[in-house]
């Protein structure tokens, strides 16, 4: 597989901004839109897919939303619930409603299985009730790494965001709005963070 | 319900509010030139942020022009105009004319029955032209509505029609982009219902209108409708920087990182009152 920093004509480390930008100029130059009466017009169609390619793999490399599931060294022997493991094939291939439907009508709901519960209502936008039980599964088992990973995760992008908002608000803003910043940031912690700093 | 995704205007550079000012200038001509005179008064802020992020992820050719217009008559604005304005207009006219039918049957607001009435040759021209968002749009709010009427105490599912809703109108195109935009146009949705009902949670109380988070059995239910904003907006942050946006981004990061937080202080200062 190529390196998708090469292929962006980027050294590898490039920051974000640097990514974008790169991308920027070369989509522009071989969008097929711009390419329609060009005779190498495949050619050029073959280099954007090369640049989508390149971008949505250092994009998702680091910070992936479309799948907020590890769970890529997970074996069905290790757990023994071969239910679960096809739960965990279904999360992998987004299929959430099938597996939250499986999910449902199991009675035996073991760490495991509350953190399944939790990776797919994280997927399918809710959040806040993904987050407590992937809370419960962590407590039932704290030992395992995979929970955690999953906590720290979302963790960090919360704690990313409050730093960009509480800098963005410290650029010539009055003391007042860095005060409600930090309270605000203080307060996210406590709720849902509070709990997740326990853990790790 | 809208006017959730706003500037902070005194952290905006004077070049970025001029900006920020002539495309929401731009989608009020529009509405005017491509509607009518009275649809220029469900103008939103939601909508401006919709063509502001669009136009950063697409940078399709402005048409910019100074003009005065019956809100400054003094001094000529500066109006900017694109391909995307004209999209945001009409789906601005969907959804305040949706917004509309739903207060007039929530509460018999007789204020909007006649706004809805007004706007309903706007709405059919909208519609007609979108007939694909239009029909998705009105399944959202059907299932939002039939939410609402059991009275359900599940703020996500809830939450989530709104954002499936607003997940429609970011998706402007179907291209390498559809992804990433379905899920700001989903996370950006579950803010503005979620501030929309936290800011309405005492009001709503009292007159005994459906609040999703009054609904909940827990004791800090403001404490937890702010975090799940919270918790949402990093999800939308999150995925807006994935975007290749360059253009006009100091204006998009000054509404994701600092103008969205004012409008939820504000909700908390308004309540502390």
């Amino acid at each position: 597989m190529k390196d998708p920093y090469e292929v962006l004509g980027l050294s590898r480390g490039a920051s974000k901004d640097e990514v974008k930008s790169a991308y920027r100029k070369l989509a522009k130059k071989y969008h097929p839109d711009m390419n329609e009466n060009n005779p190498l017009k495949d050619l050029a169609e073959e280099k954007f897919k090369e640049i989508q390619w390149a971008y949505d793999e250092i994009m998702n490399g680091t910070a992936s939303s479309t799948n907020y599931s590890s769970g890529s060294s997970y074996s069905s022997g290790s757990y023994g619930s071969t239910n679960l493991f096809s739960v965990r094939q279904q999360i992998q291939t987004g299929r959430f409603q099938e597996a939250l439907r499986a999910l449902n009508s199991m009675t035996d709901r073991n760490a495991e299985w509350n953190y399944l519960m939790g990776v797919c209502y994280v997927n399918i936008g809710s959040m806040g009730q993904g987050m407590q039980f992937v809370q419960r599964a962590a407590n039932m088992d704290p030992a395992n790494t995979e929970y955690r990973n999953f906590l720290n995760q979302i963790l960090n992008m919360q704690r990313s965001y409050q730093q960009r908002a509480y800098s963005y608000g410290g650029r010539g803003s009055s003391s007042a709005d860095c005060c409600t910043q930090l309270i605000c940031a203080d307060c996210l912690c406590e709720c849902l963070g509070g709990d997740l700093i326990s853990c790790c | 319900m809208f006017g959730y995704v706003t500037i902070n205007k005194m952290e905006l550079k004077f070049k970025e509010y001029y900006s920020y000012r002539g495309y929401y200038c731009g989608l009020c001509k529009c509405l005017k030139t491509e509607y009518s005179n009275l649809s220029r008064f469900t103008l939103n802020y939601d909508m401006t942020f919709l063509i502001l992020l669009l136009s950063s992820l697409y940078e399709p050719e402005n048409k910019s022009y100074n003009e005065r217009c019956m809100v400054h008559p003094t001094k000529k604005q500066l109006v900017i105009q694109n391909e995307i304005t004209e999209y945001a207009a009409s789906m601005n006219i969907m959804l305040s004319y949706y917004n509309m039918i739903d207060n007039w049957n929530d509460e018999r607001d007789v204020k909007s029955l006649a706004v809805c009435k007004a706007l309903e040759r706007n709405f059919k021209k909208a519609s007609l032209k979108y007939s694909e968002k239009a029909d998705k749009i009105k399944e959202r709010l059907q299932n939002i509505s039939k939410l609402e009427k059991e009275n359900t105490q599940d703020v996500d599912a809830v939450s989530n029609e709104f954002g499936h809703l607003m997940e429609e109108i970011f998706l402007y195109k179907r291209d390498e982009w559809e992804k990433i935009l379905r899920k700001v146009g989903f996370y950006a949705g579950k803010y503005i219902y979620f501030l929309d009902a936290y800011e309405d949670m005492e009001k709503d109380e009292k007159s005994g209108s459906y609040n999703p988070f009054n609904n909940l059995e827990i004791e800090d239910k403001k404490d937890y409708a702010r975090e799940l904003s919270m918790l949402n907006l990093s999800f939308l942050s999150n995925e807006i920087e994935k975007l290749p946006l360059e253009q006009d981004k100091g204006i998009i990061d000054n509404i994701i990182y600092s103008g969205i937080l004012n409008k939820i202080n504000n909700v908390d200062k308004e309540k502390i009152k």
